[in-house]
């Protein structure tokens, strides 16, 4: 069955990196450390803006 | 392998999984506000005039059938932080908690609980229980309490050097009329 479906063998590193920031952020709030939580859940919101613009362009 | 709807789809799942972070810190951030901001005034200390009038109130209700009431006057070595004037409240509110039992606060160092409907013999037994939650609420400051009884005026209270802390009485009281 056709497709227009790209693939790829590894998760771009903007959504790695995003990953990271949120478990980071995750730890953050179990720690109660709501300024490094709110900074790391900015920096994973920027990746995941990356990744997404990325993704988009190269589906285009 | 990672399709490109698999990559949308993780990262509409991160998007949704940091606006609830978001919703969480926001909340967290109000309990933080809240328990910094709170007082034992905003948990419901009465300030010297509420106390006063509400205790004239009580007073008068208690005069028309002719009862009385005990009171109970703490007075301690030093002001008190807001933090240990909230928990001295919270503890002795789980104390007085019968309808018409007043908690106020008559000066910096000075609180005094009113219990309608008590007589002389009652008084006494408050004494003691007050004695053993102030011990617990603010251990190392030493306080003074004095007792009395009430009908139709405010008595004039004698400092008597708190006791030793008693066994903590069970926070159970027998049931009052009114």
């Amino acid at each position: 069955m056709a497709t227009d479906e790209t693939t790829i063998s590894e998760r771009p590193s903007e959504m790695e990196a995003q990953r990271a920031a949120m478990a980071e952020a995750h730890e953050a709030l179990l720690a109660n450390d709501l300024p490094r939580a709110e900074s790391l859940i900015d920096t994973a919101e920027r990746h995941g803006r990356v990744a997404r613009a990325r993704l988009q362009s190269r589906v285009l | 392998m990672f399709s490109d709807a698999r990559l949308t789809a993780e990262l509409d799942m991160a998007d949704a999984a940091i606006a609830q972070m978001r919703t969480t810190i926001a909340r967290m951030q109000t309990i933080e506000a809240d328990v910094r901001l709170r007082t034992a005034e905003d948990a419901g200390l009465l300030d010297p005039q509420t106390y006063s009038d509400a205790l004239a109130q009580e007073q008068r209700a208690c005069l028309e059938i002719d009862d009385a009431i005990s009171i109970v006057e703490i007075d301690l070595e030093r002001e008190l932080s807001r933090e240990e004037e909230l928990r001295l409240y919270a503890e002795l509110r789980s104390f007085a908690a019968a309808p018409g039992d007043l908690i106020g606060k008559l000066d910096d160092r000075r609180y005094q609980l009113a219990f309608p409907w008590n007589g002389a013999a009652d008084a006494a037994r408050m004494q003691g229980f007050v004695a053993g939650i102030v011990a617990d609420a603010l251990p190392g400051i030493e306080s003074m309490l004095g007792r009395a009884t009430c009908t139709n005026a405010m008595p004039a209270f004698s400092a008597i050097p708190m006791q030793p802390a008693p066994a903590r009485a069970p926070i159970v009281k027998t049931m009052r009329s009114r």
